[in-house]
């Protein structure tokens, strides 16, 4: 799936180690050490947005493990193999027509 | 130097056999012999370059897979003294480039017009060696090497990163349908059996069928009610390289499908994935058989390995993970499941399907197996795994199936050329059937795994 352009722009400029790769169809963004709110251990770690909808949601962000501290959060995605890596992820529907640097920050309401 | 040396010993010998395989999808293969067999103005040798990707397997094995080729054009060849014909200095350049912007190795193609196992001439053994230390310094950290084609058949030498001699692939595969398998590895054909009148009601399947059939290594996800039929007849038929992932152990609810369980491992709860070890070295005491009692994710180097996956698993998701696994490593995925629905007021009814899923055909997604209505429906029962219903006789039929679609695609005995497998199974009226979609799909091509992403995944920085 193609993403204009300006959305590209916008994810660079706020994570620019941003990489991107394709699987099955579906474009995947890889944000290396990511940043977590404060309280959530550890403080960062390797996440990967699927800004196409997945598993019933508009988009997933997805980390390289549970994210700990903070409060409860139903990590409903273990262990799934994207892109040769193993991904965790807790169920949380953002709204439907975010722009990609809005559907991070959308995900990351739910830890916080 | 190093390129000097190379070049001088190995123009009478063939290096040793390394520890790498190399897989060629053969509508790759297809694509490479049509462009190859051109006739050139003055050239008698076509070249092109073939880009793979590559993974670690199991053992340390690296796997290699054909991902891409490029065709040279008229022009790009030139006249020469020595050789007759030597590739232009563009060509080399846009080979050195993919080679360094790809993040992929580069092969040397070239094709020798007869049937039968090509060999390398003195030419080919002394100018390509050059080629691929070129190769090697502008991206070192990927395989490259030197392929020449038959009619028929291949051979490969490879470089492997950080090693300065080629080898000789342990197997070489012409993925399609049937396989083609050229195993150079001796080691693995030593698993019993083969002296003995055991096989001798199947050896319609071809004179050579036994050792195909003994060569390949079989991967097993699901060891329930669909794998465990799968376990016991692969030992019989005499697949004796089996690799088996069930992270589960029997109990009451699955005593009723499970082949080889006892009423005693009902009460030991015993891991399935001993049970299939202790089924198949029943059969079969010779037979290489790794089992794992945890999940394929935690070892995929395994399965990376397999020349042939089966999957049983009970979940759409599970079925799409195995899939783009075995789309990235060019393995064939044959995957069985059923299912009962109930309806009130109505009877049952039983239906189950086949599939195969063959590198650079169609895949689940376009067959409409995998669905993201099916996949978000699963996904909100996420937790709810109260027993649904299974019995073992619609396992039986469609494992059998699986068996022998498995055994066509190692032996080629039906002579069936790139067939499609997607079938029906209506266990209400007991038949199983091309599934109706099958004759629709036959124009397809699948967009959802180009051969050009196999191997481990490339990132790209995201730009605009």
């Amino acid at each position: 799936m193609e993403f204009p352009d300006e959305q590209i722009r916008e994810l660079v400029a706020l994570y620019p180690e941003a990489q991107q790769a394709e699987e099955a169809g579906i474009c995947y963004f890889l944000l290396p050490n990511f940043a977590l709110p404060e309280g959530r251990t550890p403080a960062a770690m390797d996440a990967l947005l699927c800004p196409s909808p997945r598993d019933g949601y508009p988009s997933r962000l997805y980390f390289a493990s549970r994210v700990e501290g903070g409060k409860a959060t139903n990590w409903n995605a273990s262990n799934v193999r994207i892109l040769e890596r193993n991904w965790f992820a807790f169920s949380w529907k953002t709204r439907d027509g975010l722009r990609l640097a809005q559907m991070i920050g959308a995900h990351l309401d739910g830890l916080r | 130097m190093v390129q000097k040396t190379v070049a001088r010993t190995m123009i009478n010998s063939d290096p040793p056999v390394g520890p790498c395989s190399l897989r060629l999808p053969s509508i790759l293969v297809a694509r490479m012999r049509q462009d190859l067999s051109r006739r050139h103005p003055f050239a008698l040798e076509r070249v092109g370059f073939l880009t793979a990707g590559s993974g670690q397997g199991e053992d340390g094995e690296l796997v290699i897979v054909g991902a891409d080729y490029t065709s040279l054009h008229d022009d790009e060849y030139v006249p020469s003294r020595g050789a007759g014909t030597r590739i232009g200095g563009g060509a080399i350049r846009r080979a050195l480039e993919t080679a360094t912007q790809s993040k992929r190795g580069v092969f040397h193609v070239h094709l020798h017009p007869h049937d039968g196992d090509p060999r390398f001439s003195p030419t080919d053994r002394t100018e390509q060696p050059r080629f691929v230390d070129s190769l090697r310094v502008v991206a070192p950290t990927v395989p490259h090497g030197m392929i020449v084609l038959s009619r028929t058949s291949a051979s490969a030498w490879i470089w492997i990163s950080g090693s300065p001699k080629p080898v000789v692939p342990r197997r070489l595969t012409m993925v399609g349908y049937p396989l083609v398998v050229h195993d150079y590895d001796l080691a693995e054909l030593n698993t019993g059996g083969e002296t003995s009148d055991f096989f001798a009601r199947q050896s319609f399947l071809g004179p050579d069928s036994q050792r195909r059939i003994r060569s390949i290594r079989v991967g097993i996800v699901g060891y329930g009610g669909g794998g465990s039929h799968i376990g016991q007849q692969l030992a019989h038929v005499g697949f004796s390289h089996l690799r088996v992932f069930d992270a589960d152990q029997l109990d009451d609810t699955n005593h009723n499908r499970l082949i080889g369980g006892t009423f005693e491992d009902v009460a030991a709860e015993t891991p399935k994935h001993l049970i299939a070890r202790r089924v198949v070295n029943a059969i079969n005491p010779h037979a290489d058989v790794r089992t794992f009692g945890e999940q394929w994710q935690s070892r995929p180097e395994v399965l990376r390995s397999c020349d042939v996956i089966l999957g049983c698993v009970d979940t759409f998701a599970g079925r799409h993970e195995l899939e783009v696994l075995c789309r990235r490593y060019c393995i064939p995925y044959i995957d069985i499941g059923m299912d009962v629905h109930q309806i009130a007021g109505a009877a049952p009814r039983m239906a189950g399907q086949l599939f195969l899923s063959m590198p650079g055909r169609l895949c689940m997604q376009c067959a409409g197996i995998l669905t993201e209505a099916r996949l978000a429906q699963e996904a909100a029962k996420y937790g709810d795994t109260g027993g649904r219903p299974q019995v073992v006789w619609p396992n039986g039929i469609l494992a059998s199936s699986a068996v022998g679609v498995l055994t066509d695609l190692v032996t080629g005995w039906t002579r069936e050329q790139e067939r499609s497998v997607y079938l029906s199974y209506d266990g209400n009226t007991g038949t199983l059937a091309p599934h109706v979609r099958l004759k629709y799909l036959s124009s397809v091509t699948c967009p959802h795994y180009p051969l050009a992403q196999a191997g481990d995944p490339i990132f790209k920085a995201a730009t605009a």
